[in-house]
């Protein structure tokens, strides 16, 4: 089919260019302007899906965003996307749509017989019919979503890309039609940086389809071009075309969506986004949304053919397709005689102008009469007929009342039907940002009332309709939110504007139909299949409140939202009530606007962008070493080294034995570093550690316990004195910033008086742990400085000196049990001294051994790790670390906790070891450990396993456990029952190896 | 080289090795800005948000009595020892952090446009002019944020030098064409 239906001149459509499409796999033709809707009208398709619930056939509604019924499956593969209104999809060489919700096609469709057995299916079926039994709604469920949604998802990953922005502005323009333009050329003239989005392709909006009005006596699209120049020239400018504001938050931040690519089709720019998510953060918002025209609610109203009046102008002005033939018009309002006359212009026939009001006087009326139209006053449309396209319908007169036909009605013959209720203002924005919305009794709309947030409505989203209005509202609202950003200007002057007059007239909210109304199909939500009878049964059945109405007829959900329907289920609604509009509310707008996808919402942080990935300056001699790496926080760490054929068990054993019998190396540069400086330093540490400071020796290391102000153990780790008033503290690794800022907190706010200063040199060092009898050896044969005998340099002690030639400092400490020294070198000398060590340390047979062999010998030893031992509910006494509190300190943080009635209660959980019965048996972490065995849970717990390991050195399992009264229990059986079996464990001190301390001092 | 680095719109470069001190000290005792201020060889930027450059050394404001300092690689122990020694009688901390942080800078007439698609400050050259230092967000890595003449340099730790350099190449993808 090649564009049967377009008009022979006329559009803003680029002729001289043709496009090809495919629908539903039908090769059709387009031009470059066109939308694929209007592509399709031009093409003589009306009918472009079927409806949600029953599957009604369904055709093009609107020429907008607001679409409820032209929603399309786009693209193929991992590109398409369901659900994209026609309306707004851009027209590109070798597009390729589908229509949804249909089987086995859109003409022929099982799913319709829902339509003939709708009256078995109102309002709240679903919660009405799948209620019995209770369990068989996972059933149920399951074929109601198969027959419900309408597009589909593709399988696999997105293949586009998607890019955030963020950007601030004086003044940010949402919406680029008369208003928009206006206001943003006021406010750009004053010198502020103004940022202006459309969600169209090109600015200008209703004047693009306008052609009867004139701006300063040219065409009113002659002035959108200047306009758009002059903004488009403009440095402090921004003009983002094919992009909607879709969400208004606090302090005037506003979420909008960019289509950078999508008009082009897929693979077109490669070095682009497909959409980019703006992030704006305005001093001022000029709101310029403009108004939704309101469907009017009759019989049989969602045929294929029936659309709204002024989205019928734009498809013959702007498009320049033509719709039908034979045109009927259904208007309560002159703008549907506009369309007439539009229309007649066009050369397509008007049969009819059905006004439901009596006497129309207005020069639209006029002139639709001295165009000798056929105009039938005071009369509704009360059915209509044409079972894939509209074909005819059926007038009555409508009695004074307005809400009955008197005498019976007539048949017209149509293949096209306009209809014009009013216009609504799009406020959704305005309510976003949490402004209260006034009722207009006069033509029954919501406006813009009482804001909250620097904003301010114009043009017809603030309720005015002319286009003279909104230019005059687009200036002033530009020029005063220039100014409230700070920028002086004077008033803009105004402009001449030739346009037909317009006027707001009285809502009609149901025309009365032919038939009783349960058996109409009277739509108020198109999307959703939602009738006037639908609401009236949700009234009647008790629903009040407007909220409850809408969940229960799913009126007003949808991916429109409920754009085009509203105002119109809440007439319906207040009147069956017989309560007035503002007295039953309005549901409240959320974001966003209109759906946006989940890549542009997910921008770029995906795949090695999800999150960073941190690595320790050795990482790469570690990859390099065959390394199996293991996720602790961002950090990647070492986890073991297997050697060819080794399992885990296997390696990990492997390192565990080297680092007690010979030597092994950890890199642990991932330890928090803080560098504490001042005269206060030594009572600031004592402070925020349970034990002692004052009196630790330069050159000297100890070992810390830190609390929260609850008494529970936050963190733990060595620090040592390298002067008078210089300390290098050292924390766990998941807590470093955490203790920094912390730390950093007490001294800012609770004492200002301590003279200290701290810095975080968690990442200029890099620590290298030796560990083993060898490891003295293995020192020495790399410092000529620094004098290694056991009496020298003792356990928890710092010596600075050169170790493979660098400057390094030195500390004795153990996180093993074993002779151990930490080895702290500059972060970009790192490698190089662990490569010198390994060296070194190859006639000792140096062992590199990562974080899983960490774990099982401090385990071995007892030595808890804070956050695996510990979980915010553990103090010192419960792990069994009484030692490490002074008990004559006056003070430090968490002591007074610690003298809480909870703190010092009898059963609080207690550090113990456990172990089992068989010896290779290895516990699960976090099994839980009871007394008593029952055949199934609930059973009572005494605690759970903390840590849980093979132990070479033991040549058996060991286990750690936190035990409700555990240290009491010492010497008993207990169970720990799994899934498939009970484990028998005897509960023993912590402490499983080298219990006495002896080898870290030899 | 800098030819090709003029016709880019945003050019990304990995800064190369140079001194980093973190100072930090009382901005409100005047003999311990003189003495800082005589090291430096300009005035200790003492409003927020701001830096200063001296012959040896650029000091960023940090905080009200915390500044990174930047130097030459080849300045940096003496610039320390010095600054040490004319604070040795005042309470104060000079600590060494050259290896802690990677600086990356990026240059061009996209840089801001680059870098706004991952930091939420205002980057127009009203609000945010030459010499102006924030320490922020750059998508998930925290940076201290400079902006020089030519665009912008921002330090990263160390260890998300590699996350840094992986996003700003892919939000320099754009302007590479």
């Amino acid at each position: 089919m090649n564009q049967s239906h377009r008009l022979p001149a006329g559009g803003r459509i680029d002729r001289s260019r043709s496009l090809s499409f495919t629908f539903d796999g039908a090769r059709y033709s387009g031009h470059p302007g066109d939308t694929l809707a209007s592509a399709l009208i031009a093409n003589g398709v009306h009918l472009v899906g079927r409806s949600f619930k029953y599957h009604r056939p369904r055709g093009i509604l609107t020429a907008g965003s607001e679409e409820p019924n032209a929603l399309i499956q786009l693209g193929l593969g991992n590109r398409t996307e369901p659900n994209i209104r026609a309306t707004q999809i851009e027209l590109y060489d070798g597009l390729v749509a589908a229509s949804q919700n249909r089987f086995p096609s859109l003409e022929f469709d099982l799913g319709a017989v829902n339509d003939t057995l709708s009256p078995l299916i109102p309002a709240g079926f679903y919660y009405k019919t799948f209620m019995w039994p209770q369990r068989g709604w996972m059933t149920y469920e399951r074929a109601i979503r198969r027959m419900a949604g309408l597009g589909r998802a593709p399988d696999g990953p997105d293949p586009d890309r998607y890019e955030y922005r963020h950007a601030h502005c004086d003044v940010l323009v949402a919406g680029g039609g008369a208003a928009g333009l206006a206001a943003a050329l006021a406010a750009g003239r004053a010198g502020a940086r103004v940022i202006i989005a459309d969600e169209q392709a090109e600015m200008g909006g209703w004047l693009l389809s306008e052609g009867e009005t004139e701006i300063s006596a040219k065409p009113a699209v002659d002035w959108v071009g200047k306009a758009v120049t002059e903004l488009a020239g403009m440095e402090n400018v921004t003009l983002l075309r094919r992009t909607t504001a879709f969400g208004y938050y606090d302090q005037n931040w506003l979420g909008l969506v960019e289509r950078v690519t999508d008009h082009l089709g897929p693979y077109a720019a490669d070095h682009l986004p497909r959409q980019r998510l703006w992030q704006v953060r305005a001093k001022q918002v000029v709101l310029a949304t403009g108004a939704i025209e309101r469907p009017l609610v009759f019989a049989q109203n969602d045929r294929p053919g029936i659309m709204l009046a002024a989205s019928l102008r734009s498809y013959i002005a702007r498009y320049g397709a033509r719709p039908g033939k034979a045109l009927v018009v259904f208007t309560n309002n002159d703008s549907g005689y506009r369309t007439a006359l539009v229309a007649h212009q066009a050369g397509i026939g008007v049969t009819a102008i059905i006004d439901t009001r009596m006497g129309a006087v207005g020069p639209l009326p006029q002139a639709a009469r001295a165009a000798g139209l056929r105009i039938y006053e005071g009369h509704a449309i009360i059915a209509t007929s044409g079972r894939l396209r509209v074909d005819g319908v059926r007038l009555g007169k409508l009695a004074a009342s307005g809400d009955r036909i008197e005498g019976s009605g007539f048949g017209i013959s149509c293949d096209l039907v306009a209809m014009s209720g009013g216009w609504n203002p799009n406020v959704s924005l305005f309510s976003q940002s949490r402004g209260k919305l006034d009722f207009r009794a006069e033509d029954g709309v919501f406006v813009p009332g009482q804001s909250f947030q620097p904003l301010r409505s114009a043009g017809t989203c603030n309720g005015v309709l002319s286009t003279a209005e909104c230019l005059a509202e687009g200036l002033a609202a530009g020029a005063e939110a220039a100014r409230e950003a700070g920028f002086a200007n004077r008033k803009p002057a105004g402009l001449k504007v030739t346009e037909p007059e317009c006027p707001a007239a009285a809502p009609f909210w149901l025309a009365p139909p032919e038939k009783p109304l349960a058996r109409a199909k009277c739509f108020v939500d198109f999307q959703n299949d939602v009738t006037a009878a639908d609401l009236k049964l949700a009234v009647r059945e008790g629903f009040q409140s407007v909220e409850h109405v809408k969940r229960y007829t799913t009126t007003g959900m949808g991916t429109d939202q409920g754009r085009t329907s509203n105002v119109n289920a809440l007439a319906i609604v207040s009147a069956t009530l017989g309560q007035d509009i503002p007295a039953v509310g309005t549901t409240t707008f959320r974001p966003p606007y209109t759906p946006t996808s989940f890549g542009a919402i997910a921008g770029r942080n995906i795949g090695a962008l999800f999150d960073p990935v941190r690595r320790t300056p050795i990482h790469d001699w570690h990859a390099a070493h065959g390394a199996k790496f293991e996720n602790v926080g961002q950090w990647v760490r070492a986890w073991y080294y297997p050697k060819p054929g080794e399992d885990m068990h296997a390696a990990v054993n492997r390192e565990v034995k080297a680092a007690r019998t010979g030597v092994g190396i950890l890199d642990a540069s991932t330890l928090g570093k803080i560098e504490v400086k001042g005269p206060d330093a030594a009572e600031f540490l004592n402070r925020v550690y349970t034990n002692s400071w004052l009196k630790l020796g330069i050159g000297k290391a100890r070992y810390g316990l830190m609390l929260g102000e609850d008494g529970m153990v936050r963190d733990d780790g060595v620090t040592v004195r390298l002067g008078e008033d210089r300390f290098l503290m050292s924390t766990t690794t998941g807590n470093a910033a955490t203790v920094m800022t912390s730390l950093e907190d007490y001294l800012q706010t609770e004492w200002p008086e301590l003279k200290v200063y701290l810095t975080s040199v968690t990442e200029q060092y890099a620590t290298l742990t030796i560990n083993g009898p060898k490891s003295r050896e293995l020192l020495a044969a790399l410092t000529d400085d620094i004098d290694t005998g056991n009496e020298a340099f003792p356990h928890m002690s710092l010596r600075e000196g050169n170790v493979a030639g660098v400057p390094a400092r030195v500390i004795r400490i153990s996180f093993t049990g074993e002779l151990s020294y930490e080895i702290n070198v500059r972060a970009s000398q790192g490698k190089a001294v662990w490569e010198a060590l390994m060296k070194a340390g190859e006639p000792f047979g140096i062992t590199p051994y990562g974080t899983e062999a960490m774990h099982v010998l401090r385990a071995e030893k007892g030595f808890i790790i804070v956050g695996q031992e510990t979980d915010g509910s553990m103090t010192p006494g419960d792990l069994g670390m009484d030692w490490i509190v002074s008990k004559v300190k006056p003070d430090f943080v968490g002591k007074r906790s610690l003298a809480r009635s909870d703190t010092v209660r009898e059963g609080r959980k207690q550090l113990v070891g456990l172990l089992t019965e068989d010896r290779k048996e290895v516990l699960e972490e976090g099994a839980h450990v009871v007394e008593t065995v029952l055949d199934k849970p609930p059973m009572a717990m005494l605690g759970h396993v903390t840590s849980s390991y093979y132990s070479p050195n033991l040549e058996r399992s060991i286990a750690l456990a936190v035990l409700k009264g555990g240290r009491s229990l010492i010497g008993k059986t207990l169970s720990v029952p799994m899934p498939d079996k009970v484990i028998r464990v005897t509960v023993t001190e912590p402490v499983f190896f080298d219990p006495k301390g002896e080898r870290a001092n030899g | 080289m800098a030819e090709m680095m003029q016709d880019t719109p945003a050019a990304i470069a990995a800064l190369p090795e140079s001194g980093k001190l973190i100072l930090r000290a009382d901005a409100d005792n005047a003999d311990i800005r003189a003495a800082i201020g005589g090291v430096l060889t300009a005035p200790l930027p003492v409003e927020p948000l701001t830096s200063m450059a001296g012959d040896k050394a650029t000091a960023l404001w940090l905080g009200p009595d915390e500044w990174l300092l930047l130097c030459a690689e080849a300045d940096r122990a003496g610039l320390q020892q010095a600054l040490e020694t004319a604070l040795a009688s005042q309470h104060a901390s000079v600590v060494d952090v050259s290896d802690s942080y990677q600086g990356f800078s990026v240059t061009g007439p996209k840089a801001a446009d680059l870098l706004s698609k991952g930091c939420a400050i205002d980057l127009h050259p009203v609000a945010f002019g030459e010499g102006k230092v924030v320490r922020t967000l750059l998508a998930k890595a925290d940076i201290t944020l400079l902006r020089i003449e030519a665009g912008f340099q921002l330090y990263v730790l160390r260890s998300f030098a590699e996350y840094t350099r992986l996003w700003l190449d892919d939000a320099g993808r754009e302007y590479r064409g």
